[in-house]
């Protein structure tokens, strides 16, 4: 015969003698020997939630463009309050270099100091499985601005990463051929 | 562009994509390796690109990975 066993603790009701939402407290021992009943309550008496984790998309911006030598592929893209953007640069002429604008200059005309590792004429071409990938920093750190540019991911993310609502990106080709460039963006959104 | 040019211009795609053969460092053909190939093989004084290919382009080239 299956026995019953029955707490040594008291429900908490609410007036209308319906149970709240409750959990046992089994270190409080002055409701009972099984421990006190407690209400579970958050801010406005709601449960506190939090989130964890991240959301991640891969967008193509700039798909396997022809560039002639010496030309430039650039995308304006529209953010969506990503906690960190990265570039992955494909090409097939070298050398290259990435720009992207910034917060008060939008143009990717800006240069390459808003990105990290640093894309300025790059030697080596790459692929579709093996892109080259860089770090957006919208406060484009550098010593033209009054910062010491980052020499680790780690500095480099140690400046604030949201990015302003548009930027323009731009892959320059600097080859003396006419280049292939596809640029893809790595949109994160990081729930705390 | 005329349709004769651009019908010449997908034969030549279709081409490229007939004869990939995949690599362990290429496992399929992507619009990357289908413009690079393009680019490599013919004169593209166009400058098409992946936008003009999923345009104009029947499957399965429309269909390939941007």
């Amino acid at each position: 015969m299956r026995m019953k066993r029955h707490l040594d603790t008291e429900i908490i009701y609410d007036k209308n003698g319906k149970p709240i939402p409750q959990y046992l407290d089994v270190n409080d021992k002055s409701g009972g020997t099984d421990g006190t009943m407690k209400p579970i309550t958050g801010d406005n008496g709601a449960q506190n939630i939090q989130l964890t984790g991240s959301r991640v998309e891969l967008e193509t911006v700039i798909n396997a463009q022809s560039v002639v030598a010496g030309g430039r592929a650039e995308k304006t893209i529209t953010t969506a309050g990503e906690s960190e953007l990265w570039f992955l640069t494909t090409i097939d002429q070298q050398p290259w270099t990435l720009t992207a604008g910034n917060p008060w200059y939008s143009n990717a005309g800006w240069g390459s100091s808003s990105l990290f590792p640093n894309r300025d004429m790059v030697s080596k071409t790459t692929t579709m499985q093996v892109p080259n990938i860089s770090l957006y920093m919208p406060m484009s750190p550098a010593a033209s601005v009054g910062f010491t540019a980052p020499t680790t991911i780690q500095e480099a993310r140690a400046f604030p990463l949201s990015p302003p609502r548009t930027l323009e990106v731009g892959v320059r080709n600097r080859s003396e051929e006419t280049a292939v460039v596809t640029l893809r963006v790595l949109r994160i959104w990081r729930l705390k | 562009m005329t349709e004769r040019r651009k019908q010449e211009i997908i034969g030549r795609l279709q081409g490229i994509y007939d004869e990939f053969e995949p690599l362990e460092n290429e496992p399929e053909l992507t619009m990357f390796g289908l413009i690079s190939r393009y680019n490599k093989k013919y004169q593209n004084t166009e400058l098409i690109g992946g936008d003009w290919v999923l345009k104009n382009c029947p499957s399965p080239l429309k269909n390939l990975l941007v």
